[in-house]
């Protein structure tokens, strides 16, 4: 049978289309059913006039695994520590993380000071309000980040907007309860994606991981003082030399992670030399959707995974795209 | 979300070793500690491995050094993760107190364990230099005092300055460190090695950012 594009349909056949044009097979890791979802909940707007047969289950499958090839997907959790459930009382999970692919993909990760009284309620605030402005600058970071040659110093305005702003949303917070900014200070790490550089800002400790041309590495310094319990934070006291930032080309990048020096006692070496094949199989997992907030709840609070550590907060937030394979024509030109 | 199976990933993380803390004991084996005094020493010692040994996490994270200072300076025990302490050989209380030179020792061990710490890629805390004598210094102290007190001001170092019983020279003790001397009375060895190893139980479990809250002294101090 066949009709006019049904609703969001276009999209789907011009993915098909292209695909045909590449000579390439079908790579099946997206089930059917999953697959009708996909298709039904792609835009409405998508003008086209072209007939095109109704998706069979069989088409689906060949297609809507090109779907995802450079579509970021995100996944994000956070988990009060062990060492937070032994004090009386308990201490909240102070850390806030938050992957989006909207409309950049980017991953913003805050930990809370320990030893701050109400930190937990500064790094869901800038957790929230660093991803507000970042939405705000979409057409700077559209500028910066997507187009070839970037203008000079436009990426570290960004970079110091960001920390800036960040500062100032603690001051707030400092201003409404009527108590020292200090008591709400963060640490702070973000990605930014962009088609051809990506942005990377750190402050304090944590991971950064990229992953590019199917490895992964970390980015940016250890983010550590000399001591093990020592590190920066946004904050009153923070001065330019204890943060950084930093883009790196998007050519085959396929993965971004941010994690809290809870989650990263596991997941990366703490000189940051290595970073655990887990993450690479996550970030391999959430490109085919197969890991969400969920299982990164369920890695993170997995007491197993964890003995004979500190048994503080731990937090992942992390953007994946799955990329075609080397061998399709036109490879690299467009991821 | 389905077919992604979290238990495959447990073999990929990683064994970051433990971050150490190195806490020296430099202690007065001086002719004046001789018998009870030093018995209770000894004993207090044993009691501060035993119970970081019982602790899982400070076993592993706690390397204890121990210098004495009596017939001549030694190091008695090098820096050791508790767990691997296995014979503590009971101290014996002989000749003067020659304490600059014991914290001269101390400080090179201590910079030396730091750099080993370094060279390995072992992220480590603050260490601890604990300073016990019931006596005044028979050496050229002062510039031991100086080296460890600055130090101290740097926060390279937390100083602990303990002086036993009445007979302690406090104001001397008090100037190897950036805060007074305290006295321990009564030889209240047990529960101020107890408290000790609270302390650095709190500290090996600090993360980043949490000021270590130590618990109170009141079980040993004399006010």
């Amino acid at each position: 049978m066949a009709r006019t594009t049904p609703k969001g349909g276009a999209r789907v056949v011009k993915r098909k289309t292209r695909a045909t044009q590449n000579s390439v097979s079908a790579l099946t890791n997206v089930v059917a059913s999953e697959a009708k979802d996909l298709v039904a909940s792609v835009p409405a707007d998508t003008p086209s006039n072209e007939t095109i047969p109704e998706p069979t289950e069989e088409t689906l499958s060949s297609v809507l695994p090109l779907l995802s090839y450079g579509t970021w997907l995100a996944a994000d959790s956070a988990v009060v520590g062990a060492a937070h459930l032994r004090t009386s009382p308990p201490k909240p999970c102070q850390d806030a993380a938050l992957a989006d692919t909207g409309k950049r993909a980017l991953a913003i990760l805050a930990d809370g000071a320990g030893s701050a009284a109400v930190s937990h309620i500064g790094a869901t605030a800038v957790v929230a309000g660093v991803r507000r402005l970042c939405r705000t600058l979409e057409s700077d970071l559209a500028t910066a980040l997507d187009t070839e040659s970037e203008p000079a110093g436009l990426a570290e305005t960004i970079a110091h907007r960001i920390v800036a702003h960040a500062k100032g949303i603690l001051d707030d917070l400092a201003e409404m309860h009527m108590r020292g900014s200090e008591d709400f200070r963060c640490t702070l790490l973000v990605w930014l994606y962009g088609r051809q550089r990506a942005l990377w800002l750190k402050v304090g400790d944590g991971a950064l991981v990229a992953e590019k041309n199917g490895e992964c590495q970390c980015i940016g310094p250890v983010g550590k003082g000399e001591f093990a319990n020592q590190t920066c934070f946004i904050g009153p006291r923070l001065d330019e030399s204890q943060w950084a930032w930093g883009e790196i080309d998007a050519t085959q990048l396929s993965g971004l992670a941010a994690m809290s020096d809870g989650a990263a006692e596991r997941l990366v070496a703490s000189d940051a030399s290595r970073v655990s094949p887990a993450i690479g199989k996550l970030l391999r997992g959430a490109a085919a959707a197969q890991v969400g907030r969920r299982e990164i709840f369920n890695l993170l609070a997995e007491a197993d995974f964890w003995h004979g550590t500190s048994g503080d907060d731990k937090s992942l937030a992390l953007i994946a795209r799955a990329l075609p394979p080397r061998n399709v024509a036109g490879y690299g030109q467009h991821f | 979300m389905n077919g992604f199976d979290l238990a495959l990933l447990k073999n990929d993380l990683i064994e970051n070793p433990t971050a150490r803390c190195a806490c020296a004991l430099v202690l007065d084996a001086s002719s004046s500690m001789d018998g009870a005094p030093i018995n209770e020493l000894n004993a207090g010692v044993a009691q501060f491995i035993n119970e970081l040994r019982g602790d899982d996490f400070a076993s592993y994270a706690v390397e204890v050094g121990i210098f004495t200072f009596g017939n001549d300076v030694r190091e008695a025990v090098p820096f050791t993760p508790a767990y691997q302490i296995r014979d503590c050989a009971p101290l014996r209380a002989i000749g003067g107190t020659p304490m600059g030179e014991a914290v001269e020792l101390a400080i090179e061990r201590l910079a030396q364990r730091k750099a080993d710490y370094k060279k390995a890629g072992v992220s480590y805390y603050q260490p601890w230099l604990v300073l016990m004598s019931d006596g005044a210094p028979t050496d050229d102290w002062q510039a031991a005092a100086k080296r460890l007190r600055k130090l101290a001001e740097e926060r390279k170092v937390t100083v602990l300055a303990v002086g036993i019983g009445e007979g302690a020279a406090l104001e001397i003790l008090g100037q190897f460190s950036t805060r007074p001397a305290k006295l321990l009375p009564g030889m209240k060895f047990r529960e101020f090695f107890q408290w000790l190893s609270q302390s650095m139980e709190r500290v090996s479990q600090s993360t980043p950012g949490t000021g270590v809250s130590l618990a109170s002294t009141d079980s040993w101090e004399c006010i």
